[in-house]
Protein backbone atom coordinates (compact mmCIF):
# COMPACT_ATOMS: atom_id res chain seq x y z
CA UNK A 1 0.00 0.00 0.00
CA UNK A 2 2.90 2.57 0.44
CA UNK A 3 4.33 1.67 -2.52
CA UNK A 4 1.86 2.86 -4.00
CA UNK A 5 1.04 5.98 -2.67
CA UNK A 6 4.77 6.67 -2.86
CA UNK A 7 4.67 5.74 -6.87
CA UNK A 8 1.47 8.14 -7.12
CA UNK A 9 3.30 10.48 -5.42
CA UNK A 10 6.49 10.70 -7.54
CA UNK A 11 4.11 10.77 -10.47
CA UNK A 12 1.94 13.92 -9.10
CA UNK A 13 5.42 15.45 -9.19
CA UNK A 14 6.47 14.50 -12.10
CA UNK A 15 3.51 15.66 -13.86
CA UNK A 16 3.67 18.52 -12.29
CA UNK A 17 7.37 19.29 -13.25
CA UNK A 18 6.85 18.09 -16.99
CA UNK A 19 3.64 21.01 -16.64
CA UNK A 20 6.00 23.78 -15.03
CA UNK A 21 8.72 23.70 -17.17
CA UNK A 22 6.49 23.00 -20.08
CA UNK A 23 4.96 26.75 -19.31
CA UNK A 24 8.48 28.17 -19.06
CA UNK A 25 10.02 27.16 -21.62
CA UNK A 26 7.19 28.69 -24.10
CA UNK A 27 7.84 31.99 -22.49
CA UNK A 28 11.40 32.10 -22.38
CA UNK A 29 12.21 31.57 -25.68
CA UNK A 30 8.78 32.56 -27.50
CA UNK A 31 7.87 30.25 -29.83
CA UNK A 32 5.43 31.43 -32.19
CA UNK A 33 2.74 29.24 -33.35
CA UNK A 34 2.12 30.15 -36.63
CA UNK A 35 -0.70 29.22 -39.32
CA UNK A 36 -0.24 29.55 -42.52
CA UNK A 37 -1.88 28.11 -46.30
CA UNK A 38 1.31 27.23 -49.18
CA UNK A 39 -1.20 27.72 -52.03
CA UNK A 40 -1.06 31.66 -52.46
CA UNK A 41 1.99 32.43 -54.12
CA UNK A 42 4.06 35.08 -53.78
CA UNK A 43 2.77 36.25 -50.12
CA UNK A 44 3.37 32.31 -48.75
CA UNK A 45 3.82 28.92 -50.64
CA UNK A 46 6.30 25.99 -50.05
CA UNK A 47 9.44 25.14 -52.49
CA UNK A 48 11.49 22.34 -51.32
CA UNK A 49 9.66 21.41 -48.78
CA UNK A 50 10.95 25.04 -47.59
CA UNK A 51 7.82 27.59 -46.56
CA UNK A 52 8.58 31.22 -48.33
CA UNK A 53 7.38 34.32 -49.08
CA UNK A 54 6.36 38.09 -48.57
CA UNK A 55 4.41 37.22 -45.70
CA UNK A 56 7.26 34.82 -44.20
CA UNK A 57 10.18 37.54 -45.03
CA UNK A 58 7.64 40.15 -43.06
CA UNK A 59 7.33 38.14 -39.94
CA UNK A 60 10.86 36.09 -40.08
CA UNK A 61 12.38 40.16 -40.04
CA UNK A 62 10.14 40.51 -36.66
CA UNK A 63 11.07 37.02 -35.72
CA UNK A 64 14.88 37.79 -35.72
CA UNK A 65 14.05 41.60 -33.93
CA UNK A 66 12.51 40.44 -31.07
CA UNK A 67 14.41 36.79 -30.70
CA UNK A 68 11.25 34.37 -31.21
CA UNK A 69 11.10 31.47 -33.66
CA UNK A 70 8.25 30.05 -35.25
CA UNK A 71 6.31 26.43 -34.91
CA UNK A 72 4.60 26.65 -38.71
CA UNK A 73 1.48 24.80 -39.58
CA UNK A 74 0.16 24.42 -42.64
CA UNK A 75 -3.78 24.66 -43.03
CA UNK A 76 -6.06 24.83 -45.54
CA UNK A 77 -7.91 28.09 -45.70
CA UNK A 78 -10.62 27.68 -43.89
CA UNK A 79 -8.48 25.68 -41.20
CA UNK A 80 -5.87 28.32 -41.14
CA UNK A 81 -8.79 31.12 -40.16
CA UNK A 82 -10.25 28.69 -38.02
CA UNK A 83 -7.18 28.30 -35.96
CA UNK A 84 -6.68 31.45 -35.45
CA UNK A 85 -9.73 32.52 -34.48
CA UNK A 86 -9.77 29.16 -31.48
CA UNK A 87 -6.42 30.46 -30.58
CA UNK A 88 -4.81 27.24 -31.73
CA UNK A 89 -2.46 29.53 -33.45
CA UNK A 90 -1.00 32.82 -32.58
CA UNK A 91 -0.83 34.61 -35.68
CA UNK A 92 -1.98 33.16 -39.24
CA UNK A 93 -0.86 35.05 -42.56
CA UNK A 94 -0.95 34.16 -46.60
CA UNK A 95 -2.45 37.28 -47.72
CA UNK A 96 -5.07 37.73 -45.95
CA UNK A 97 -7.44 40.33 -46.75
CA UNK A 98 -8.50 42.41 -44.01
CA UNK A 99 -12.61 42.33 -43.72
CA UNK A 100 -15.25 43.22 -41.58
CA UNK A 101 -16.70 39.78 -40.89
CA UNK A 102 -13.36 38.56 -40.08
CA UNK A 103 -12.36 41.66 -37.79
CA UNK A 104 -15.44 40.51 -35.34
CA UNK A 105 -13.63 37.27 -34.97
CA UNK A 106 -10.37 38.25 -35.00
CA UNK A 107 -7.77 40.90 -34.65
CA UNK A 108 -5.77 41.96 -37.47
CA UNK A 109 -2.28 44.23 -37.71
CA UNK A 110 -2.07 47.63 -39.72
CA UNK A 111 -2.54 46.49 -43.47
CA UNK A 112 1.11 45.90 -44.80
CA UNK A 113 0.28 45.86 -48.57
CA UNK A 114 -2.77 47.13 -50.67
CA UNK A 115 -3.94 44.38 -52.85
CA UNK A 116 -6.04 44.39 -56.45
CA UNK A 117 -8.92 42.27 -57.05
CA UNK A 118 -8.61 40.78 -60.27
CA UNK A 119 -11.12 39.10 -62.43
CA UNK A 120 -8.99 36.97 -65.23
CA UNK A 121 -10.04 35.07 -68.29
CA UNK A 122 -8.48 32.69 -70.58
CA UNK A 123 -6.24 35.57 -73.24
CA UNK A 124 -8.08 33.29 -76.41
CA UNK A 125 -11.47 34.75 -74.93
CA UNK A 126 -10.15 37.95 -75.61
CA UNK A 127 -12.71 39.11 -72.42
CA UNK A 128 -12.15 42.88 -71.71
CA UNK A 129 -14.93 44.62 -69.56
CA UNK A 130 -14.83 48.26 -69.80
CA UNK A 131 -17.56 48.56 -66.99
CA UNK A 132 -19.71 46.41 -64.79
CA UNK A 133 -22.84 46.39 -66.82
CA UNK A 134 -22.16 43.45 -68.24
CA UNK A 135 -20.61 41.08 -65.72
CA UNK A 136 -23.96 39.64 -64.97
CA UNK A 137 -23.84 37.52 -68.40
CA UNK A 138 -20.47 35.46 -66.94
CA UNK A 139 -20.08 33.17 -64.73
CA UNK A 140 -17.65 33.45 -61.80
CA UNK A 141 -15.63 31.50 -59.54
CA UNK A 142 -13.37 31.48 -56.48
CA UNK A 143 -11.77 29.75 -53.84
CA UNK A 144 -14.21 29.38 -50.76
CA UNK A 145 -14.20 31.04 -47.74
CA UNK A 146 -12.00 34.08 -49.21
CA UNK A 147 -13.22 37.68 -49.13
CA UNK A 148 -14.69 37.98 -52.59
CA UNK A 149 -18.32 36.07 -51.47
CA UNK A 150 -18.80 39.25 -48.58
CA UNK A 151 -17.60 41.68 -51.54
CA UNK A 152 -20.46 40.48 -53.85
CA UNK A 153 -23.04 40.43 -51.22
CA UNK A 154 -22.57 43.68 -49.79
CA UNK A 155 -21.18 45.84 -52.64
CA UNK A 156 -22.18 44.44 -55.83
CA UNK A 157 -25.49 42.66 -55.17
CA UNK A 158 -27.38 45.79 -53.72
CA UNK A 159 -26.84 47.40 -56.99
CA UNK A 160 -27.51 44.33 -58.93
CA UNK A 161 -24.93 44.19 -60.42
CA UNK A 162 -23.94 40.38 -59.79
CA UNK A 163 -25.75 37.88 -57.02
CA UNK A 164 -23.69 35.43 -55.00
CA UNK A 165 -26.05 32.26 -56.12
CA UNK A 166 -24.35 32.69 -59.47
CA UNK A 167 -20.94 32.03 -58.30
CA UNK A 168 -19.08 28.86 -58.39
CA UNK A 169 -16.72 27.93 -55.40
CA UNK A 170 -13.69 26.25 -55.47
CA UNK A 171 -11.92 24.47 -52.57
CA UNK A 172 -8.35 26.72 -54.08
CA UNK A 173 -7.38 28.92 -56.72
CA UNK A 174 -5.87 26.16 -58.77
CA UNK A 175 -9.00 23.92 -59.14
CA UNK A 176 -11.01 27.37 -60.14
CA UNK A 177 -8.07 27.95 -62.54
CA UNK A 178 -8.16 24.35 -64.27
CA UNK A 179 -12.24 24.89 -64.66
CA UNK A 180 -10.80 28.31 -65.98
CA UNK A 181 -8.86 26.70 -68.32
CA UNK A 182 -11.60 23.87 -69.25
CA UNK A 183 -13.72 26.41 -70.03
CA UNK A 184 -16.41 25.64 -67.27
CA UNK A 185 -16.15 29.42 -66.12
CA UNK A 186 -15.83 32.28 -67.51
CA UNK A 187 -13.84 34.27 -64.74
CA UNK A 188 -11.81 33.89 -61.93
CA UNK A 189 -11.26 36.36 -59.09
CA UNK A 190 -7.41 36.19 -57.76
CA UNK A 191 -6.03 38.58 -55.89
CA UNK A 192 -3.14 40.88 -57.60
CA UNK A 193 -0.67 39.66 -56.13
CA UNK A 194 -1.30 35.90 -57.00
CA UNK A 195 -2.62 36.92 -60.44
CA UNK A 196 0.94 38.50 -60.75
CA UNK A 197 2.51 34.63 -60.35
CA UNK A 198 -0.29 32.88 -62.08
CA UNK A 199 -0.05 35.43 -65.27
CA UNK A 200 3.54 34.12 -65.35
CA UNK A 201 2.65 30.49 -65.83
CA UNK A 202 -0.75 30.61 -67.29
CA UNK A 203 -1.99 32.00 -70.79
CA UNK A 204 -4.85 34.62 -68.44
CA UNK A 205 -5.34 37.89 -68.74
CA UNK A 206 -7.05 40.68 -66.45
CA UNK A 207 -10.86 41.63 -67.54
CA UNK A 208 -11.75 43.95 -64.96
CA UNK A 209 -9.63 45.16 -61.57
CA UNK A 210 -11.20 46.24 -58.98
CA UNK A 211 -8.32 49.05 -57.24
CA UNK A 212 -8.58 50.22 -53.61
CA UNK A 213 -10.56 47.91 -51.49
CA UNK A 214 -8.48 45.23 -50.82
CA UNK A 215 -5.47 45.67 -47.61
CA UNK A 216 -3.97 42.98 -46.64
CA UNK A 217 -3.01 41.91 -42.95
CA UNK A 218 -1.49 39.33 -40.10
CA UNK A 219 -4.52 37.99 -38.62
CA UNK A 220 -4.24 37.48 -34.87
CA UNK A 221 -6.58 36.23 -32.23
CA UNK A 222 -8.95 38.47 -30.50
CA UNK A 223 -6.97 40.71 -27.59
CA UNK A 224 -3.82 39.58 -28.85
CA UNK A 225 -0.67 41.20 -27.16
CA UNK A 226 1.72 39.87 -29.99
CA UNK A 227 -0.68 41.94 -32.89
CA UNK A 228 0.69 45.24 -30.98
CA UNK A 229 4.29 44.26 -30.85
CA UNK A 230 4.47 43.62 -34.17
CA UNK A 231 2.47 46.71 -35.26
CA UNK A 232 5.06 48.63 -33.57
CA UNK A 233 7.92 46.41 -35.61
CA UNK A 234 5.75 47.45 -38.15
CA UNK A 235 6.33 51.34 -37.60
CA UNK A 236 10.18 50.84 -36.71
CA UNK A 237 10.61 48.96 -40.00
CA UNK A 238 9.18 51.74 -41.62
CA UNK A 239 7.48 52.28 -45.37
CA UNK A 240 10.68 52.44 -47.39
CA UNK A 241 11.64 49.00 -46.31
CA UNK A 242 8.46 47.25 -46.08
CA UNK A 243 8.29 47.93 -49.54
CA UNK A 244 11.26 47.20 -50.55
CA UNK A 245 10.28 43.70 -49.12
CA UNK A 246 7.16 43.90 -51.14
CA UNK A 247 9.31 45.10 -54.19
CA UNK A 248 11.51 41.56 -54.26
CA UNK A 249 8.58 38.82 -54.59
CA UNK A 250 5.74 40.92 -56.91
CA UNK A 251 8.90 41.96 -59.63
CA UNK B 1 10.06 18.68 -62.54
CA UNK B 2 9.48 14.93 -63.78
CA UNK B 3 6.28 13.00 -62.94
CA UNK B 4 8.99 10.52 -60.65
CA UNK B 5 10.12 13.94 -59.05
CA UNK B 6 6.29 14.59 -58.43
CA UNK B 7 5.70 10.86 -56.81
CA UNK B 8 8.51 11.53 -54.99
CA UNK B 9 7.22 14.96 -53.30
CA UNK B 10 3.81 13.90 -53.08
CA UNK B 11 5.64 10.48 -50.69
CA UNK B 12 6.36 12.77 -48.43
CA UNK B 13 2.54 13.00 -47.19
CA UNK B 14 1.97 9.24 -47.43
CA UNK B 15 3.25 8.54 -44.27
CA UNK B 16 1.03 11.12 -42.89
CA UNK B 17 -1.96 9.65 -45.25
CA UNK B 18 -1.14 6.37 -43.66
CA UNK B 19 -1.37 7.00 -40.00
CA UNK B 20 -4.48 8.73 -40.25
CA UNK B 21 -5.94 5.76 -41.87
CA UNK B 22 -5.14 3.44 -39.68
CA UNK B 23 -5.92 5.60 -36.52
CA UNK B 24 -9.29 6.34 -37.84
CA UNK B 25 -9.46 2.84 -38.67
CA UNK B 26 -8.76 1.23 -35.69
CA UNK B 27 -10.97 3.96 -33.95
CA UNK B 28 -13.20 2.69 -36.29
CA UNK B 29 -13.19 -0.80 -35.59
CA UNK B 30 -12.89 -0.58 -32.03
CA UNK B 31 -16.48 1.90 -31.73
CA UNK B 32 -17.78 0.28 -34.67
CA UNK B 33 -17.55 -3.56 -33.01
CA UNK B 34 -18.12 -2.13 -29.21
CA UNK B 35 -21.67 -0.31 -30.45
CA UNK B 36 -22.68 -3.33 -32.40
CA UNK B 37 -21.85 -5.74 -29.46
CA UNK B 38 -23.54 -3.90 -26.74
CA UNK B 39 -26.86 -3.63 -29.04
CA UNK B 40 -26.43 -7.51 -28.64
CA UNK B 41 -25.88 -7.94 -25.34
CA UNK B 42 -27.63 -5.01 -23.44
CA UNK B 43 -31.13 -4.46 -23.21
CA UNK B 44 -33.82 -1.80 -24.56
CA UNK B 45 -32.74 0.96 -23.29
CA UNK B 46 -29.57 0.99 -24.19
CA UNK B 47 -29.88 -0.61 -28.13
CA UNK B 48 -32.06 2.60 -28.48
CA UNK B 49 -29.69 5.01 -27.03
CA UNK B 50 -26.80 3.72 -29.60
CA UNK B 51 -29.53 3.54 -32.32
CA UNK B 52 -30.06 7.23 -31.31
CA UNK B 53 -26.11 7.91 -31.25
CA UNK B 54 -25.66 5.98 -34.96
CA UNK B 55 -28.62 8.03 -36.45
CA UNK B 56 -26.81 11.31 -35.53
CA UNK B 57 -23.78 10.14 -36.17
CA UNK B 58 -24.54 8.90 -40.02
CA UNK B 59 -26.11 12.22 -40.22
CA UNK B 60 -23.20 15.19 -39.62
CA UNK B 61 -21.20 15.71 -42.53
CA UNK B 62 -17.52 14.76 -41.63
CA UNK B 63 -16.04 18.21 -42.19
CA UNK B 64 -18.89 19.68 -39.53
CA UNK B 65 -18.09 17.08 -36.96
CA UNK B 66 -14.15 17.74 -37.54
CA UNK B 67 -14.94 21.97 -37.05
CA UNK B 68 -16.89 21.15 -33.86
CA UNK B 69 -14.14 18.95 -32.36
CA UNK B 70 -10.72 20.95 -33.38
CA UNK B 71 -12.32 24.32 -33.41
CA UNK B 72 -14.78 24.29 -31.42
CA UNK B 73 -14.34 22.40 -28.31
CA UNK B 74 -10.87 24.90 -27.07
CA UNK B 75 -13.79 27.17 -26.44
CA UNK B 76 -14.90 25.23 -23.62
CA UNK B 77 -11.02 24.48 -22.60
CA UNK B 78 -10.69 20.92 -23.72
CA UNK B 79 -7.79 21.74 -26.50
CA UNK B 80 -7.65 18.28 -29.23
CA UNK B 81 -4.58 17.71 -31.48
CA UNK B 82 -4.96 17.32 -34.59
CA UNK B 83 -4.79 13.42 -34.54
CA UNK B 84 -6.68 12.73 -32.12
CA UNK B 85 -9.38 15.30 -33.42
CA UNK B 86 -9.50 13.23 -36.48
CA UNK B 87 -10.29 10.46 -34.68
CA UNK B 88 -13.03 11.47 -32.55
CA UNK B 89 -14.63 12.58 -36.11
CA UNK B 90 -13.61 10.59 -39.18
CA UNK B 91 -13.23 7.41 -36.66
CA UNK B 92 -16.35 7.89 -34.60
CA UNK B 93 -18.66 8.28 -37.58
CA UNK B 94 -16.89 5.42 -39.45
CA UNK B 95 -16.92 3.81 -36.68
CA UNK B 96 -21.38 4.38 -36.76
CA UNK B 97 -21.40 3.40 -40.30
CA UNK B 98 -19.39 -0.10 -39.38
CA UNK B 99 -21.90 -0.56 -36.37
CA UNK B 100 -24.61 -1.04 -39.29
CA UNK B 101 -22.58 -3.08 -41.07
CA UNK B 102 -22.07 -5.54 -37.82
CA UNK B 103 -25.48 -5.56 -37.18
CA UNK B 104 -26.28 -6.99 -41.03
CA UNK B 105 -23.61 -9.62 -40.47
CA UNK B 106 -24.62 -10.38 -37.14
CA UNK B 107 -28.41 -11.30 -38.29
CA UNK B 108 -26.60 -13.58 -40.91
CA UNK B 109 -25.60 -15.96 -38.11
CA UNK B 110 -28.01 -18.79 -37.75
CA UNK B 111 -30.40 -19.24 -35.31
CA UNK B 112 -30.13 -22.59 -34.90
CA UNK B 113 -27.25 -22.50 -33.64
CA UNK B 114 -27.78 -19.88 -31.30
CA UNK B 115 -30.62 -22.09 -29.84
CA UNK B 116 -28.38 -25.02 -29.99
CA UNK B 117 -26.07 -23.27 -28.13
CA UNK B 118 -28.30 -21.72 -25.19
CA UNK B 119 -29.74 -25.04 -25.20
CA UNK B 120 -25.86 -26.36 -23.80
CA UNK B 121 -26.70 -24.39 -21.10
CA UNK B 122 -24.28 -21.10 -23.15
CA UNK B 123 -24.69 -17.71 -21.29
CA UNK B 124 -25.36 -14.87 -23.85
CA UNK B 125 -21.57 -13.77 -23.42
CA UNK B 126 -20.38 -16.96 -23.91
CA UNK B 127 -23.06 -17.51 -27.08
CA UNK B 128 -21.86 -14.22 -28.38
CA UNK B 129 -18.11 -14.59 -27.98
CA UNK B 130 -17.81 -17.95 -29.27
CA UNK B 131 -20.71 -18.84 -31.66
CA UNK B 132 -22.36 -15.34 -33.28
CA UNK B 133 -18.35 -13.06 -33.25
CA UNK B 134 -16.55 -15.09 -35.00
CA UNK B 135 -18.99 -15.90 -37.69
CA UNK B 136 -20.06 -12.56 -37.91
CA UNK B 137 -16.63 -10.78 -38.34
CA UNK B 138 -16.06 -13.05 -41.36
CA UNK B 139 -19.29 -12.31 -42.60
CA UNK B 140 -18.90 -8.70 -42.72
CA UNK B 141 -15.26 -8.69 -44.04
CA UNK B 142 -16.53 -6.83 -47.58
CA UNK B 143 -18.76 -4.50 -45.53
CA UNK B 144 -15.55 -3.35 -43.39
CA UNK B 145 -13.04 -3.11 -46.52
CA UNK B 146 -15.94 -1.07 -47.73
CA UNK B 147 -15.69 1.60 -45.07
CA UNK B 148 -12.00 1.38 -44.57
CA UNK B 149 -11.61 2.51 -48.03
CA UNK B 150 -14.10 5.34 -47.50
CA UNK B 151 -11.85 6.28 -44.11
CA UNK B 152 -8.55 6.22 -46.86
CA UNK B 153 -10.70 9.09 -49.14
CA UNK B 154 -11.73 10.96 -46.21
CA UNK B 155 -8.09 11.47 -44.73
CA UNK B 156 -7.53 14.62 -46.71
CA UNK B 157 -9.90 16.27 -44.36
CA UNK B 158 -7.00 16.35 -42.00
CA UNK B 159 -5.27 19.02 -43.93
CA UNK B 160 -8.00 21.42 -42.90
CA UNK B 161 -6.23 20.76 -39.00
CA UNK B 162 -2.61 20.67 -40.03
CA UNK B 163 -1.63 17.39 -40.86
CA UNK B 164 0.68 17.59 -44.03
CA UNK B 165 -0.88 14.78 -45.63
CA UNK B 166 -0.79 13.51 -49.29
CA UNK B 167 -3.59 16.09 -50.89
CA UNK B 168 -1.55 18.84 -49.30
CA UNK B 169 1.69 18.66 -50.50
CA UNK B 170 -0.22 18.30 -53.95
CA UNK B 171 -2.04 21.59 -53.63
CA UNK B 172 1.69 22.88 -52.35
CA UNK B 173 2.89 21.67 -55.10
CA UNK B 174 0.15 22.87 -58.25
CA UNK B 175 -0.04 26.25 -56.07
CA UNK B 176 3.80 26.58 -57.40
CA UNK B 177 4.54 24.64 -60.40
CA UNK B 178 0.57 25.00 -62.06
CA UNK B 179 0.78 21.09 -63.39
CA UNK B 180 -2.48 20.18 -61.67
CA UNK B 181 -3.22 17.63 -64.62
CA UNK B 182 -0.13 15.88 -63.73
CA UNK B 183 0.06 16.44 -59.79
CA UNK B 184 -3.39 15.08 -59.44
CA UNK B 185 -3.04 12.31 -61.62
CA UNK B 186 -0.12 11.25 -59.18
CA UNK B 187 -1.87 11.57 -56.35
CA UNK B 188 -4.51 9.73 -57.57
CA UNK B 189 -2.23 6.86 -58.26
CA UNK B 190 -0.96 6.88 -54.76
CA UNK B 191 -4.11 6.48 -53.40
CA UNK B 192 -4.82 3.58 -55.47
CA UNK B 193 -1.62 1.96 -54.35
CA UNK B 194 -2.71 2.45 -50.29
CA UNK B 195 -6.10 0.79 -51.48
CA UNK B 196 -4.10 -1.48 -52.48
CA UNK B 197 -1.95 -2.32 -49.83
CA UNK B 198 -4.97 -2.21 -47.70
CA UNK B 199 -7.02 -4.73 -49.57
CA UNK B 200 -4.14 -7.24 -49.37
CA UNK B 201 -3.54 -6.89 -45.88
CA UNK B 202 -7.16 -7.78 -45.54
CA UNK B 203 -7.19 -10.23 -47.59
CA UNK B 204 -4.04 -12.12 -46.21
CA UNK B 205 -5.94 -11.81 -42.50
CA UNK B 206 -9.53 -13.38 -44.60
CA UNK B 207 -7.06 -15.96 -45.88
CA UNK B 208 -5.79 -16.93 -42.94
CA UNK B 209 -8.54 -17.33 -40.84
CA UNK B 210 -11.12 -19.04 -43.28
CA UNK B 211 -12.67 -21.73 -42.88
CA UNK B 212 -13.01 -24.08 -45.36
CA UNK B 213 -16.68 -25.30 -46.69
CA UNK B 214 -17.61 -21.55 -44.35
CA UNK B 215 -20.37 -19.17 -45.55
CA UNK B 216 -20.94 -21.70 -48.88
CA UNK B 217 -23.88 -23.27 -47.71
Amino acid sequence: MMGRRKLLAAFALGLAFVTASGCGKEQTSKVINVAVTPASPPNLFEENGQTKGLDYDLFDGYCKARGCTMNITAYDWQGMLGAVVSKKADVAFSGISITEPRKQVMDFSKPYMDNSWNLVSMKSRNLKLANLDTLKNYSIGFARGTAYTDFIKTKLEPKGIYKVDQVKLYPTNNEALADLQNGQVDLVFLDGTVASVYRKKLPIQDSYVFEGIDRLGFAFPKGSKLRDDFDKYLDELGPQKRQAIIDKWMK
Amino acid sequence: MTFVEILLTLLKGAGYTLLITFSCAATALVVGLGIAMARELGGAWLSALLSAVVYVLRGVPMLVLLFIVFFGLPGIGLDVPPLPAMMLSLGLISGAYLSEVFRGAFAEVSPNEVLAAQSMGFTRFETLRVIKLPQMIRFAVPGIVNELTTVLKFSPFAYTVGLPEITKQAMALVATTMRGIEIYAAIGLLYFGIYRLLLAAVQLIEKRYSIPGFAQE
